[in-house]
Formats: structure tokens, sequence, C-alpha cells
């Protein structure tokens, strides 16, 4: 074993000695989940920050040797080329680092600032700052005093997936949005309410809703986004603001005037969190993949007020039209078939002999999309969430075929044999690590999942591939689907 | 940054507001860096290599990085996009990581897992530690040295993505350039071997240099070019080094030391004399032309030799000496009659000029404008030393010339008119211009020499007659590479 050649320099790091080190050692404290032979690896918080941000006009700051930049507009950022959003590398250098010259960092961001006059600065830390301490509190105190910039500061550290990254980004953007009470908007004072508690808005051109957690890290910039809003146009519903992508500073700085609002991945989770607190706006977790949406719809309806049944279904809404679909109608005779199964609640994957099948990627998405797949063959998927999975979102997958307040109306509009729907949830599970994942997807006979999965998916399964731009970044973009009419671009059959 | 960078700060406060500035004519720019550094931009051209493209040159090699997932991501995908996850993995540092005084064993533990894991056996493993090992003082001897004894049938290389220290010391890519000859060792030498060492790109067959080795019946190794491990262990057989490309010179001097041969760096000049004494200085090193001089730089090595020194001996004598093997003079008539079918086929149409395209970008304008040539603008944001020369000829004789960084804040925002009567040399100065004129090279794209020169002048004719898409061609990492994109 070799020592160290500068012992006062590792006693000043707090280093442990070899000795110790050989002493102390045990096998089972080091987690192996953060060893990948085969696979990649998902997008960070820092570039979650900068993706969040990225429309809204502000300026973003890596405080970063190098690198950091590039990934992120390079593999994190498909807007790069066409947009000229501010986000900028410190260039932070050995020297300063240690010297704690943080003085140079202030100066260039004020003189960037000047030149370039963003609404907004946003701080971002990455994993030397956070081992050196830096003070960006204070450091935030000091450009916003000298530049009369509003200037947050992104605790993240590089090690987190952006789902925490790009969460806390919209945390922070609602809780600067000016509350509507204040400027007569809202009859409410903006305290916490339930569900279906609100008052006082008009709802005469049907009701206003925020998207909470769209990043093209999750929807690409593919058609992904413009088929929600025409998703949510057709059911009536209004879309306020988009955090944030496609609405301007402007369409989010009204975001509290929302009546409900809609989380589409994870990443939204926090700010809907905050908009419930603040303003009393209820929140919906789902995305309209296909069938899903006539139950999300559903669940939106009874929180907004709004009146479901005036959507204009397009074909693909079609619950129970035997519609035709990849060459085969799905039949009344089928579903007889799966109806013990989709009678019965529990989320066990079905073991059929058609098979088991599992999604994998983030959990809001890939919970509906599974919700889909189960109300269009009567199989339903498992969901591994290799992300960090809030318990809310475990919760609402276990009940997430349920439909709330209208099981009567939906057993009521039964067709072709299909008397009920609401059936328990999705089981999802976080799994993390390519061991792990790889010893969980051995049962699995077909897995939806990116295509850089595919060298830890079992050989006899099926790959269906989804790509994911936060795992496999650039390269499948043409090849995303559109999420809210999937099954065509997924291939999915019947079997 | 492929240059140097300046430490003394009174540097920038001497220029005053220029520096501060993103671009400004020549006449008022600093050399060797005009603009002050601050917030750094980077533009969406992405051709050039970095540290996984080159790694993946070493043949049987396996990639392993140790790093926080925001530096892992930019890396993984650089091998995702070149289809080689097969020769890649990793190991993801977290936060307690920093605390738990446990990072060796992580490391240790994790190459252990991934060999595990890997359907094959790699013969050498590229470990890279990152700034986070640095500053926590990881114990990297003992980490190395373990897997060493427990793995013995594995090279391990020690390789660094340490970007803080980039600029105050070498960068990742010149310490990867070090370190992929890491593992040659000496060997019987063969008197008729030349290794090149340093560059991305393999020289072309048609360089005076390749036309020189063949002619004389020498053989070369390049890492470029090999065919597998066995050919790249070869290299220890070399008795001589050289070096074409500016990021590689370290490289070039420490191998040389190590084998104890002479190293020459041997920059792409667009110089005719230049290229001559790099000619003459190859042969006599070479000892296929004879050197009468007192002080014989052939016989330099190490660190002395990859200094680049020439001597200043008389312009005719060279080419004399040179004549046996190879015509000059008839080269240099060739270029001069492409610089004049260049010249008159752009006829005034502004050139815009990138280093990224060309390290040597200032050479490149000089050769231009002084063929009546219009270079309007030249992309760096900092130049080598052994561009001083040209640097001033061209303050005195195109002050106008603008200088542009690249790095520069304000180059986000800087208005990109599509502008197609602009030819532009480089990808970042394609972007910049918005035109799809453009010669879509990066790291010299290994020209050298009087055939450099021809084959650059085509490939200029060849832009002003052809467009590319802009955003498709540079988007792509690593030009040259493998690219799913």
């Amino acid at each position: 074993m070799t020592e160290p050649k500068d012992p006062d320099l590792c006693r000043t790091l707090g280093k442990i000695s070899a000795m110790e080190k050989e002493l102390n050692h045990n096998k089972d404290n080091i987690n192996m989940r953060q060893v990948s032979a085969r696979i990649s690896t998902y997008t960070a918080d820092v570039s979650g920050v900068c993706s969040a941000l990225f429309e809204l006009g502000g300026m973003t700051v890596i405080h970063d040797p190098s690198g950091c930049n590039s990934t992120y507009n390079t593999h994190d950022e498909p807007r790069w080329y066409d947009q000229d959003s501010l986000v900028f590398i410190s260039g932070l250098t050995q020297m300063d680092a240690i010297l704690g010259n943080d003085d140079k960092f202030i100066r260039d961001i004020i003189r960037a600032a000047e030149d370039l006059k963003p609404s907004f600065i946003a701080l971002v830390r990455t994993p030397v700052p956070l081992l050196n301490g830096t003070d960006f509190e204070g450091i935030a105190l000091e450009i916003e005093a000298r530049t009369g910039i509003p200037v947050m500061y992104f605790p993240t550290t590089g090690m987190e997936t952006y789902i925490r990254g790009a969460g806390m980004a919209l945390e922070a953007v609602v809780n600067r949005i000016p509350d509507p009470a204040f400027h007569g908007k809202r009859k409410d004072s903006g305290q916490a309410k339930s569900h279906g508690e609100k008052e006082g808005l008009s709802l005469e051109k049907g009701p206003w809703v925020n998207i909470l957690g769209a990043t093209p890290l999750d929807f690409s910039i593919g058609q992904t986004m413009d088929s929600l809003k025409d998703w949510l146009d057709r059911r009536g519903y209004r879309v306020r603001s988009c955090l944030a992508m496609g609405s301007g500073p402007d369409a989010i700085r009204t975001a509290g005037e929302a009546d409900l609002n809609l989380v589409i991945s994870g990443v939204g989770l926090p700010a809907a969190r905050v908009m419930e607190k603040r303003f009393g706006i209820p929140y919906v977790l789902g995305f309209p993949v296909e069938d899903y949406g006539r139950i999300l719809d559903r669940e939106m309806s009874s929180l907004s007020g709004a009146d479901s049944d005036q959507a204009e279904d397009s074909p693909s809404d079609d619950l129970y039209g035997g519609e035709l679909y990849d060459g085969e109608f799905y039949d009344s005779e089928f579903y007889d078939k799966e109806k013990s199964d989709l009678q019965d609640s529990n989320l066990n994957t079905d073991h059929s002999d058609r098979g088991s099948w599992v999604v994998i990627g983030e959990p809001v998405t890939s919970i509906s999309l599974a919700c889909a797949i189960y109300m269009r063959t009567g199989i339903r998927p498992e969901v591994i969430s290799p992300l960090e999975t809030d318990p809310e979102i475990l919760d609402w997958a276990k009940e997430a075929l349920n439909v709330r307040d209208c099981g009567e109306e939906m057993a009521g509009e039964s067709k072709q044999g299909m008397k009920k729907i609401g059936a328990g949830g999705i089981s999802c599970r976080m799994i993390q690590g390519e061991a792990a994942l790889e010893e969980a997807l051995r049962p699995y006979t077909r897995i939806i999942a990116d295509p850089l999965y595919q060298p830890i998916c079992p050989g006899k399964a099926e790959f269906i591939s989804l790509p994911h731009e936060a795992f496999s970044g650039r390269i499948y973009r043409k090849q995303i689907p559109d999420l809210v009419h999937a099954f065509i671009d997924l291939g999915l059959k019947a079997d | 940054m492929i240059h140097g960078t300046i430490k003394d700060r009174d540097h920038w406060e001497d220029a005053g507001e220029k520096s501060l500035k993103e671009s400004l004519p020549l006449s008022q720019a600093l050399w060797p860096a005009p603009f002050e550094p601050g917030l750094e931009y980077n533009s969406p051209a992405h051709g050039n290599w970095n540290i996984v493209h080159m790694g993946m040159l070493l043949p049987e090699a396996h990639q392993i990085y140790v790093c926080a997932a925001n530096c892992n991501r930019g890396v993984v995908l650089t091998a995702a996009e070149m289809d080689a996850m097969d020769r890649f993995s990793f190991i993801e540092v977290q936060e307690e990581d920093l605390y738990q005084g446990e990072m060796e064993d992580l490391v240790i533990r994790g190459v252990g897992e991934i060999l595990d894991r890997l359907d094959h056996r790699p013969r050498i493993i590229l470990l890279f530690t990152v700034c986070l090992h640095h500053f926590m003082g990881t114990d990297l001897p003992y980490i190395y040295e373990s897997l060493r004894n427990q793995y013995p049938d594995i090279y391990f290389v020690d390789c660094y993505m340490d970007c803080i220290l980039q600029k105050e010391g070498l960068t990742p890519d010149q310490k990867l350039r070090i370190k992929l000859y890491d593992i040659i060792e000496k060997k019987e030498v063969n008197p008729r071997q030349i290794n090149i060492v340093g560059n991305d790109f393999p020289l072309s067959d048609r360089s005076e240099i390749k036309r020189l080795m063949r002619a004389a019946g020498w053989i070369w190794r390049d890492l470029t070019e090999l065919t597998g491990m066995d050919q790249y262990l070869e290299m220890g057989e070399g008795c001589l080094n050289i070096c074409t490309y500016p990021l590689g010179q370290p490289g070039l001097e420490i191998l040389s030391e190590k084998l104890d041969v002479p190293g020459l760096y041997l920059p792409m000049a667009w110089d005719y004399e230049e290229i001559n004494r790099q000619l003459a200085w190859l042969c006599r090193s070479m000892g296929i032309i004879e050197d009468d001089r007192e002080e014989k730089s052939g016989n330099l090595s190490g660190k002395e030799a990859a200094s680049g020194k020439h001597s200043k001996e008389d312009k005719s004598k060279i080419v004399a000496l040179l004549n046996p093997w190879i015509d000059v003079e008839k080269l240099r008539e060739e270029c001069e009659k492409s610089l004049e079918e260049t010249a008159h086929l752009l006829k005034g149409r502004s050139l815009a000029l990138d280093a990224s395209a060309t390290p040597q970008v200032l050479g490149l304008a000089r050769l231009l404008i002084s063929h009546g040539m219009k270079v309007t603008h030249i992309y760096g944001d900092a130049f080598l030393p052994e561009e001083k020369e040209d640097w001033l000829w061209l303050k005195k004789r195109a002050p106008q010339i603008e200088i542009c960084s690249v790095i520069h804040h304000n180059m986000r925002v800087r208005k990109r008119i599509p502008d197609d009567k602009v030819l532009a040399v480089g990808q970042k100065a394609a972007y910049f211009h918005q035109t799809p004129h453009f010669v879509n090279m990066v790291e010299g794209g290994g020209l050298h020499g009087y055939d450099g020169i021809l084959t650059m002048l085509d490939r200029i004719r060849q832009a002003a007659l052809e467009k590319k898409e802009i955003e498709d061609t540079i988007r792509r990492k690593g030009l040259g590479c493998a690219c799913l994109l």
C-alpha cells in the first residue's frame, strides 16, 4: 500500500489514513449501484436546473471549471441551437477554488449581467464548489445588491438526477410568481385548499390549467407537447402556462390564476405542492397517453369543475370502440377474456400466456403508459423507475386506474362487453444500479425502455424502444414518439 | 481550449476596456490572448475530439470514468454516440462518497465489478479520475497499485479528467496524449521505424512526411492507423518520434525521453521555408541526407528536440539537400498555382477562419492574404507561441481583421445572420456566420506540408462551390469518428 505523499494535506482534508482504511474496511458499505459497465446514466441535477429555466429569460451560471456547459448543450438541451438562452460556466480554476477567490466569480457575473440584462440570475453548484463549501447564499446576496437583479441559488451537487434539479428550479419559479389575490384576479386569499374546494373563478370558457414538469428531458422537442396542449384544448381546458416549455415569463407570472395543475412528470411535483399551498390550486398527476387520457380527463374535471363530456375525442381516445389498431380489432371477446383480470385490483404483473411487461423510465409518464397499455390490452405492465421517485407518485401509481367520483358513469358507458375499468393501479418500483436492474428485468417477456437499456435486457424478451432524452440524449431523438399517441410509434401489438 | 493561458492579470488591465469585448480589430488586440476571461459560452459546434474519442484510438482499451453524474453524462454519451458503449464503463461518485473516506475502495471494488460484468477481458483499462479526487487527496497510487496487483493481466493507465487544473497546467486532452503511450516499453530498436504521436487524424498519405518514409523504406506506427494491440506495442521499436499536432507535444517529449530517441515537433506550417526546414530536419534525423551543420538538431532528443528548434540555415541549400528525395520547388509551384486559382474563384469573397479547424490559423490567414484573398474574421481566444511572427505580420498588413472570441458571454447573443457570401474555415466560424459554405475540419485534419496547403485550398474551393447543412454537420461530436446521429 502506498502512503499519500503529503500527509498534512491528507489530514487537512479529513482523509483517513491508509492503515485506518484497512482496519475499518467494510465492503458492504460500498454501494455498487454506482457501477455501470454497459448502460448510460440519466441527466444530472445541474442540467436539470438549466433545462427548467431555459425559456424564462434569466441567466444561468454553472460554477464549474469546464465541461458542464458542453455536456448540457450537447446532450441535454435540444433548444440550444435555435434559442439564445443565457447559460454559462464560470470557468473555475484550481487556485480560485483553493483560495476562495469568489470575487472573480462575482465580478464575471456582474460583467455579463450588465451586458446581457437578464431578468434573473441563477447560480448552480457543482461538485468542487460543494466540496469547498462555496458561500453561494452570500454571493447571491452580493450580486443581487450590486445589480438589482433577482438571484436564485440552486444547491445542486452534480450527483443527483435532473428530476431533483429541474424540480427545485420550477419550485423556485412558482415560489416567486405573484399571488393573483393581490391583483384581484382571484377571490380566494391564496390559502391552501383541498382538491375541489376552489371558488370564485370564472369557468365560462373552461378551466385554466398549468402544465407542470415539462422539459425536453422527458418530452423532447417533437410533437408531444403540442399534442398535449391539443388534448387539453379539445377537452375545454385552456393552458395558462406550461412550466417550462413554450410559455414565456409573462404567461408564467399568471400561473397562480389557474384552476388546476397537471403534473406530467416527477419534475413538476414540487412546484405543484407549492402552488397548492400558496394559491390553493389542486393538481393531478399523469400524462394522457392514449386511452389513459380518459381517466386523466375525468380526474381533472372532478377537480376543476369542467364538463368532461364536452371532450371531442379523437380516434385514439376511444376506450371501447373496437378500434383498428395495427391491423387488429380489439373485440368484446378479448375484453371478456380479460374481464376477471380487470376486476382484480391486485398490482401483480399479468402472467398470462401473453407474458409480463415492464416499462422503464420517468415514473409519471411510464405509469401513464402502463395504464394505457392495460386499458387497451388487459395486460398490466409493471413500471421500474431508475430515478428518484417521490412516495406520492408511488402511491398514485397504486390508484392510477381507479376513476374517482365517476365510477358509475364509466360503468354506464360500457361498450362491447367492457364493464369496468376502475381497477387498482400499476406496480411501480424504484430500482437503481445496472446490476439490480438487470436482475429485475429477467422475468419479463416484453420490455419498453430507452434503447440504451437493451444491453442488460434478457435476450428472450421482446424489446420495444422508447427513447428518453434524459437517458440517451439526442441519439434517438427522431424516434421519440408523441406520447399522447404513443402506441403506433411504439409498435405495440396485442399479441 | 487549445492554447495556453495568461496568468498575469496585468496583461488585460493594461488593455483596459477593449479586452472586455467579444471581438475587436487585430490592430487593438493583445497578443497572445486578446480577451479577458469571464463567464464562458459553449457554441453548438462539437466537431473537436474529446478524451473519450481519443481513448478509443487505443486498441483493445476499455475506458472507466469515476466521476459525478453530471461529468459522467458527457463522456458516457460521447461513447454512446460513437456506438462504443461496449468499451466504456463508469463508477458514479455520490455525495456521501465525499465524506466517508472510502473513495479508494469504491474505485477498486467498482473496477472489479465492472470487470465481472463485462463479457470480455480488456487488455488495457484507461481509468479516469477527476477534479474531486484531486481536491479530496484521493490516494491514486494506492488505487492503481492495488488494481495492478489484483489484475496482473491488465494494463491500468492512470488518466485524468481534471478540468479544474487546465488553466494552470496541462489540459486533460494534453495529459491523455501523454498517457496513451504510457505502456509503450522500449524494445530492440528498428532503425527504420518512426512513431507518429499525439494526433487524432492520420497524416495524409500524400503528405511529404509519408512520401519520404515510403521512399526511404521506413515504416511508421501511428495510433490512428493501428490494427491492434501488438502493433501498438511495436511503437517501442521506433528510432524516431514525430508530432504534428500542438496538443501532442508534451506526449512527444515524454515518450521520446522514455524511449531515448529523438522527438521532432513538426507542426503544420503555412510557410514554404518552414516546411522545408521541417522536412530537412526530418531527413537528417532519419539519416537520409547529410548533416554537416555544427549543431545537429537531429541528435537532439526528448524535451530539447520537442521544443521545435530549427536551424536558420541557407534556404537554397535546404532545397538542394531535399531535392533527391522530394522536389520542393515543384510543390511550391503547385501551391502557388492553387493559391492563384483559389483567389480567382473567391473573387474577393470574405473568409472567416477558426482556430478549431487548424491550430496555426494565423499562418493560414497570412498565406491567404499574401495571395490576394480577403480574410475578415479570425475566431480564437488565444494563439500559439510559434505564431507570433504571423500575428505581427497580420497586424501590419491586415489590421482590420476582426479577432473574435468563441467563448465570450456576448457570443451567445451575437447576431447570426445567414450569410452565404462568407466562406468559413472551421465549424465555429460557419456557425457564427451561418454560412453553408464552409470547410468542415477540426484539429488540423491530418494536414501537413505542401500537401496540407494544397488540400486546404482544394477544400476551400470545394466549400465555395458547395453548400453543407450547418446544424446537422457541426453538432456531431468528434469529426471523423463513428456517429449514430
